[in-house]
């Protein structure tokens, strides 16, 4: 099967000379918040157990199979995350540590998006990924919760504290998350990418770091989801271009405007929230609930209306079966697909998420 | 000659000058004032009586807001979870907290079924993990560092927000001399003057400085 998941090219940029991060984030004493009703449903852990016998490695490092073998922060983040909610502890710090010797950027709390493939660990890259961090917060908090851990939630929180002090722009009196620190900032717009508004983590960050501006991020999110739709099927592309709140929202110039391998976590997230039934997650399950002799593509492009010429790889799939489920009821998890049937990393790690959110809305096994 | 001895300061003409002019050195009578300059007088010391109090009123209640201020935030520094709770209000706090992360949220134009079940349960854990006094050490340590959404100051007390900003990390707003005392920071802290518990204030709001709230 081909794979074009692509892994489009952030700015290259030299590590500025950022203000150290000030001491004043929690040090002692410190209650660990207490997530109980996101303990990890520990029944799927054959699916955990497939997912890192896959893809990581000794070291803890996640390899992107579908890139080269390429690791990034976004693979480290959903790696914590997984070994968190699987209570594999050992698993946990391997990755974690990995990310924080390899990625961890030194004059913030962000971390360089990408780690070339092979095993020198060269990063080639120092700009971040935004959706990688917040997987990474999310991961540590996680953490800090099963196992009682003060010194992960310190980490957890300063991660979640310079997203909100870095990542965070208004054009126009919108407030959005920037895709990264560098490179999404034009003249006259900003770009986004609706698939790194991850809204069940909002909650988790915001309960280790109560800042009104999550709930400014997530509403005006919502809005921008709602409105940044095209073409037949009315769906998010992959990138957003953001003027203001007075303009709607357009495909951003210069990146295909398609509803593709990015944008296809826009309904993972959004129904794993709680947001089933919002107008961009109904959206996506009118395109894959189509006829069985229809095809699922993998893509369609939202100004031409071309679909990919091949199917939706399994993670994707497994997307679409929890969209279904959550806005219209229909389907069990034993439809959903399984980690092993998945052909590489990403695909996998679509069909775990996937089956994480299931479990966390309580939807019928 | 007559055989006298000559005195060298016979010509001495400073010592001739005093000895023939001695100048009348008894006071002249106390001309009585008139009315008008009586009362003058009466009101340049009322005056100045006045407005001595009034500085030092003045300085009494800021170098009080201040020293209150600086140990309200010590105490959210040092985590004081029993000074916080002698001095916050809480019962107020958590209501009018909620109340501007809603506003925050329908400025979003988000309103719909899920979506405001969605952002509720945001809005809740971020009210309630703000109950927390090291959640609240947390927010202002994130929110200095942003650097962000700092209200206005009032032109006047600019020397004094400075140092004590320096001091203690906040930025103040004082729109009146008299009660509220109006603090922000990044988060808005709004203090009054405590109603018990002797100078201390009480933190009874912690909101958005753009919203306009006012304590």
């Amino acid at each position: 099967m081909p794979v074009d998941k692509t892994v489009f090219p952030r700015p290259r940029v030299s590590l500025s000379r950022r203000g150290v991060l000030a001491g004043a984030v929690a040090s002692l004493g410190l209650a660990v918040p207490a997530y109980a009703e996101r303990q990890a449903p520990l029944v799927d852990a054959a699916e955990w157990h497939s997912f890192r016998d896959r893809f990581i490695q000794a070291d803890g490092r996640v390899l992107d199979t579908a890139n080269g073998g390429i690791s990034h922060s976004e693979g480290q983040g959903w790696g914590m995350l997984f070994a968190a909610r699987f209570d594999d502890r050992d698993s946990f710090t391997r990755i974690s540590d990995w990310r924080r010797r390899v990625l961890k950027r030194s004059h913030d709390a962000l971390h360089a998006w990408r780690c070339r493939a092979g095993p020198a660990e060269v990063v080639d890259d120092f700009n971040n990924a935004t959706d990688g961090d917040l997987l990474i917060a999310w991961g540590l908090l996680e953490a800090a919760n099963r196992w009682q851990d003060a010194a992960l939630l310190v980490e957890g929180q300063a991660l979640a504290q310079d997203i909100l002090r870095l990542l965070v722009r208004s054009p126009g009196g919108r407030t959005v998350l920037v895709p990264g620190l560098r490179g999404f900032e034009h003249p006259t717009y900003v770009v986004v990418n609706p698939s790194y508004y991850i809204f069940p983590a909002f909650q988790v960050l915001a309960e280790a770091v109560p800042d009104p501006a999550w709930v400014e991020i997530a509403a005006h999110g919502i809005n921008l989801l709602r409105s940044g739709r095209f073409g037949r099927w009315q769906l998010p592309p992959d990138w957003l271009a953001v003027t203001g709140r007075a303009q709607l929202p357009r495909p951003a110039p210069g990146w295909p405007t398609r509803f593709s391998y990015d944008a296809v976590r826009v309904p993972l997230y959004m129904a794993w929230a709680g947001l089933a039934h919002e107008p961009a997650v109904a959206a996506a399950a009118r395109l894959w609930s189509r006829p069985p002799s229809v095809v699922m593509p993998a893509w369609v492009d939202l100004v031409s209306g071309q679909s990919a010429d091949y199917p939706a790889p399994t993670g994707i799939r497994a997307i679409a079966h929890l969209s279904i489920a959550a806005s219209s009821g229909l389907g069990g998890l034993a439809g959903m697909p399984h980690v092993a049937d998945a052909d590489d990393y990403y695909s996998a790690a679509l069909t775990l998420l996937s089956r994480l959110a299931w479990r966390d809305l309580g939807m019928p096994v | 000659m007559n055989g006298q001895p000559v005195n060298p300061r016979d010509d001495d003409p400073d010592r001739i000058w005093e000895e023939l002019y001695q100048p009348d050195v008894t006071a002249l009578p106390p001309t009585p004032l008139s009315r008008q300059q009586k009362r003058s007088r009466r009101i340049a010391l009322s005056v100045a009586g006045t407005t001595l109090s009034l500085l030092l009123l003045i300085g009494g209640g800021v170098a009080l807001m201040v020293g209150s201020v600086f140990s309200l935030y010590t105490a959210i520094e040092q985590r004081d979870g029993a000074y916080l709770e002698s001095h916050v209000d809480w019962a107020q706090l958590q209501p009018a907290l909620r109340a501007d992360l809603q506003r925050l949220a329908s400025q979003g134009d988000a309103e719909g079924a899920s979506s405001d079940a969605y952002l509720g349960r945001l809005i809740d854990t971020t009210t309630r993990a703000g109950r927390q006094p090291e959640r609240l050490a947390d927010i202002l340590a994130a929110r200095e560092r942003w650097q962000a959404n700092y209200g206005p100051i009032h032109p006047g007390l600019r020397d004094i927000v400075d140092s004590v900003q320096m001091l203690a990390g906040l930025e103040f707003r004082l729109d009146l001399i008299a009660d509220p005392y109006t603090v922000v920071s990044g988060v808005s802290l709004c203090l009054r003057p405590s109603g018990h518990g002797g100078p201390g204030m009480r933190l009874i709001t912690l909101g958005w400085p753009e919203s306009g709230r006012h304590c």
